[in-house]
């Protein structure tokens, strides 16, 4: 009975906390957040769907194997060090430009964001991957 | 560039084999061969080049430690780098041939690429880091080489013992290149070679006995000799490979480069020649017993090796001559009977002497092809051997000291030659009953390209020497500092000299025709000064060694986990109590500045739930009370402004709260186990334990001794990293290599994890 | 507040410290846990507690109570290596349990080449 409950459950959840856990990364540079506790937060959504379903379920949602995001990850911030090699000679510092967006006004960007998104997507599919190789493997549902 | 090329171009040239199957490689054999073609290109293109000088490449490599990557070519290295690359061609060539009916062609010319490239890289180095990394490199890969049949224990044996001995002599080498490296405050060759005389004396004789051993080791001599015989278990064309033109030559390129430096040395003269003389007779005479043909070669390798080192200690400007000469007879009359061995181990299906017999009317080829090496190994016109004997006799006989006895011991080991190369004529050609076996009798072209090649370079040099007097008198110029002419000729006239080499024949003749007689008091004398077998020793050595070390690791390693971390704690409460003692204690004060009522509270309330986590039989109140001190920690990071750790905390703390539910509703309950004793004396230790970490932090809080790095964070955050949380700036720029290695270590874990849970035991042993 | 946090962390280590020497599995786990947030702990009051501090700047640069940033930096990253490695922990002692069928660690000494 508990179960259909969850099930019903954990839709809206899901797209509640994907859309929080952006907006603690979006502000993690200037406001409490960033790639880590975005990450953390996203994948307690699909961790839930998991155990509210199954993983396989889970896995669907996420469109791609959690692993993916692991490589991902580690290669976006990896490709985040090239930009300093190459402006300023030494990996991993942070260059940074400004874009002008029409509606949105002036845009910082930088490789420390790529950086933090590279985090993001590779704790992300860390802690996801855990979760569902434990659910699957001790047969959770 | 070339130098680099030649060396790269080997090594990387491995890698195009990703392309074929062993099939196809096989069929297409020839491809291999083109690397070296390309060195001896580049070989033919120095050899111009260095009629100007030397040739020398800088590569920055550790500049802090000042530290290049060198490479100088001199006629000296040209030699040998001409010797490597020109029998290396015809031991590939040879090979592709050879192992063909071999399982692991790729592998097997992998690593001969490799230990190529590597030789290359020890001749051509101009530093001695360089030369010292190349140096074990040809360690590393002849391991891989002789112990290339892997399934058999014999060549796994022989294998481990090459590298252990090789081995140590490299770090033997590498301390010594370390200490001449500091003395001279570079380790470029020729500027260490050029401050040798500024060097101090006394530390010069520790870095010399260093060098010898590394030079000993790998040249095979006494008494670091008998893991070179051992080394045949390698295929036929690894061993007429290292026999011949590298691994064992390896050493003998080391003394000669130090000889400018040392050879004036009283140490050098004595040690170098007498353990020459040593080697040189013990490895003809135990030739003299052997019954394998591989195993009688490798022995007369070992008795010329001690020649060359004889040679060198020597240090006369005739000697090195005869040095020099002398290594490239040796190679060329090596390479070839060890190729022609492989080809009668095809051709016979044995390598035991007394069982092949009656070559002469299958294969004449082959027969003549051998007794002209032959004729070079025991000396004798008009081959090339008999103008390198000449020398060498010539070289001691003008020598000051104890060269006059050596020699005698000389001509004593030469007749030795010259009896195995008549009884190896004999017994290999001659019918002597047997009958031809079934193997097929033809021999590849393949496989005789490379004999014949020799057979007659050492035959046309023999027959006109002084072709080679200007280049071995440029190497010369450069290994003495100082221009040298020499003259090489077949005919010397009547002299001391050809009667000593008459004597040499007569002796070895002699010795064959009383052979019945003398075998038996020869073998008596073997046996009585032979009575330890050294591999056999050397074995014991090693396995008493294991054994020692698995006493030593039982006792230390027993395998239970809690006297290990018991151990550990109990020191670390010593050390810490010890170091707060000597800087006296720290009586604390309580200051209520920033208490509040909730973090009280909150501490109380963790202080007890610990208590409920330690004293719990239910998994479940132990899980809920984790997860509580967990979000305590929480709320006391947010209390002292760290919002983002808080956030985190709570997150991972539920994480592993589910995952922890998860896994124990599939273990048993607490069961206790231990004993009320050791549940007590466990206490004891946690709280001491407990004790000692309270007192370090109140201790640590007084000791405040340098500026926070955290305020160059706090001023550039902003500025530098565009951001107003410095905790994330510090995260994704200031320190991003941190970060970066710890979501390296994360993704570490769910492939550990993935992997391990997956992963079923076929054999479910444990009970 | 520094005497507090010091008496909470010892006990933390304590109580660590004894269930490590259990030879449960799961409870060396929780004395893990429980170590690794008493160090986390340990970090955060070396960078000297500020209460209501915060680690951020304004818009201009300026700061009004300012916390040490770089230790939560670095627990930061130690809390989420920390869930890593209990999570691996947990993995395999499900693994040995799953084997082995015991919890006991002392069963754990006869394991490879005897």
């Amino acid at each position: 009975m508990d179960k259909t409950v969850l099930q019903l459950a954990y839709k809206p959840l899901r797209v509640i906390l994907i859309i929080v856990s952006m907006y603690y990364f979006l502000r993690g540079h200037n406001s409490p957040g960033g790639g880590f506790i975005g990450a953390l937060i996203l994948s307690a959504g699909f961790i839930f769907q998991a155990m509210a379903v199954n993983t396989n379920s889970a896995r669907r949602s996420m469109l791609i194997e959690p692993e993916w995001y692991i490589h991902i990850g580690l290669l976006m911030s990896i490709v985040s060090s090239i930009p300093g090699w190459i402006y300023v000679n030494t990996p991993m510092t942070g260059v940074w430009t400004t874009i002008n967006l029409p509606l949105a006004g002036d845009i910082k960007l930088g490789t420390p964001l790529l950086f933090d998104l590279g985090v993001y997507v590779c704790v992300f599919g860390v802690v996801t991957s855990m979760s569902f190789q434990f659910l699957k493997h001790i047969k959770w549902n | 560039m070339l130098t680099m090329l030649s060396i790269g171009i080997l090594a990387i040239f491995p890698l195009l084999f990703i392309l074929f199957d062993e099939e196809q490689l096989k069929k297409h054999r020839y491809v291999l061969l083109l690397p070296l073609l390309v060195n001896i290109l580049a070989g033919t293109i120095w050899f111009f080049q260095l009629q100007t000088g030397p040739i020398e490449h800088h590569f920055q490599w550790i500049t802090i430690l000042n530290i290049e990557t060198i490479f100088r070519v001199d006629w000296f290295s040209w030699y040998f780098f001409m010797l490597i690359n020109v029998i290396g061609l015809m031991v590939f060539l040879y090979a592709s041939a050879y192992m063909k009916s071999y399982d692991g062609y790729k592998r097997f010319f992998t690593f001969l690429y490799i230990f190529t490239a590597a030789m290359n890289g020890i001749v051509l180095a101009g530093d001695l880091i360089t030369l010292f990394v190349f140096w074990e490199l040809t360690s590393i890969c002849s391991f891989l080489l002789i112990g290339f049949n892997h399934r058999e224990a014999n060549s796994r044996n022989a294998s481990l013992t090459a590298l252990l001995i090789t081995a140590a002599g490299g770090l033997a080498l590498l301390t010594a290149v370390i200490w001449l490296g500091n003395l001279a405050g570079s380790y470029d060759i020729q500027k260490v070679l050029n401050l040798s005389n500024a060097l101090h004396r006394d530390s010069l004789i520790i870095i010399f006995i260093l060098i010898i051993i590394g030079a000993f080791t790998k040249s095979a001599q006494f008494p670091f000799h008998f893991w070179l015989p051992g080394a045949m278990q390698a295929p036929t064309p690894v061993s007429a490979f290292l026999h011949s033109a590298t691994m064992v030559k390896a050493g003998i390129y080391l003394l000669f480069r130090f000889t400018p430096m040392m050879g004036e040395m009283v140490h050098w003269y004595y040690v170098l020649s007498l353990t020459g003389v040593i080697t040189m007779l013990l490895g003809s005479f135990s030739a003299l017993f052997q019954s394998d043909l591989k195993k009688i070669l490798a022995y007369t390798t070992i008795s010329a090796l001690g020649t060359i080192v004889m040679l060198i200690g020597i240090d006369t400007k005739m000697s090195i001559k005869a040095a020099l000469v002398f290594l490239l007879v040796h190679a060329l009359y090596k390479a070839s009977l060890f190729m022609l061995t492989g080809v009668i181990d095809k051709i016979k299906g044995t390598r035991e002497l007394k069982e092949i017999g009656n070559l002469w009317k299958s294969n004449p080829v082959i027969c003549i092809v051998a007794i002209l090496s032959l004729l070079s190994m025991a000396g004798l016109p008009p081959m090339l051997g008999f103008i390198g004997k000449e020398v060498m006799y010539d070289a001691k006989f003008q020598a000051p000291g104890i060269a006059r006895l050596m020699l005698l011991l000389s001509v004593i080991s030469n007749a030795f030659m010259v009896f195995i190369s008549i009884k190896l004529m004999v017994l290999l050609f001659l019918p002597n009953g047997n009958q031809p076996s079934s193997h097929s009798s033809k021999s590849k072209p393949a496989m005789m390209a490379g004999p014949v090649a020799f057979t007659i370079i050492a035959f046309v040099f023999g027959l006109a020497p002084y072709s080679l007097s200007d280049f071995f008198g440029n190497i010369l110029s450069q290994i003495t500092f100082t221009p040298v002419q020499i003259q090489l000729k077949m005919w010397h006239g009547f002299n001391v000299v050809f009667v000593l080499s008459l004597a040499t024949i007569l002796l070895g003749l002699l010795l064959w025709i009383f052979e019945n007689r003398i075998t038996g008091l020869f073998l008596k004398i073997y046996r009585n000064l032979f009575t330890i077998n050294l591999t056999h020793s050397f074995q014991h050595i090693i396995q008493y060694f294991l054994k020692f070390t698995k006493i030593q690791t039982n006792r230390i390693q027993h395998g239970v986990h809690r006297y290990y971390l018991m151990i550990i704690f109990l020191f670390s409460i010593a050390y810490i109590w010890w170091k707060l003692l000597m800087t006296g204690l720290y009586v604390p004060t309580f200051n209520t500045e920033n208490v509040s009522l909730l973090t009280v509270v909150v501490t109380s309330i963790m202080l007890l739930t610990v208590g409920l986590i330690v004293t719990t039989r239910s998994r479940v109140v132990a899980v809920v009370a984790l997860a509580l001190i967990g979000y305590g920690i929480a709320l006391l990071f947010m209390t002292y402004g760290a919002i983002d750790l808080a956030i985190t905390q709570i997150i991972a703390d539920t994480l592993t709260m589910i995952i922890f539910v998860i896994v124990l509703q599939k273990l048993p309950r607490f069961a206790r186990l231990s004993s009320k004793r050791s549940r007590m004396r466990d206490a004891l230790i946690a709280l001491s334990v407990g004790l000692s970490i309270t007192l370090l932090i109140l201790k640590a809080d007084m000791v405040n001794i340098h500026q926070p790095v955290s305020d160059y964070f706090v001023e550039n955050s902003l500025t530098k990293g565009k951001g107003q949380n410095i905790v994330n700036v510090i995260l994704v720029d200031f320190r991003s290599l941190d970060t970066l290695g710890e979501i390296t270590v994360l993704a570490v874990a769910a492939i550990g994890i993935a992997t391990m849970l997956s992963f079923t035991l076929n054999k479910k042993s444990h009970g | 507040m520094e005497l507090i946090l010091a008496i909470l962390i010892g006990v933390l280590f304590a109580a660590g410290t004894y269930l490590l020497l259990r030879r449960s599995i799961v409870k060396l786990v929780m004395g893990i846990v429980l170590i690794s947030y008493a160090t986390n702990l340990i970090l955060f009051n070396a960078s000297g507690l500020v209460q209501n501090g915060l680690a951020f700047l304004n818009k201009d640069g300026s700061y009004d109570k300012m916390t040490d940033p770089l230790p939560q930096a670095l627990i930061l990253t130690a809390i989420v290596i920390g869930f890593g490695l209990t999570a691996f922990l947990l993995a395999l002692k499900y693994k040995f349990f799953k084997i082995t069928g015991t919890d006991d660690l002392d069963q754990l000494k006869e394991t490879d080449a005897s």
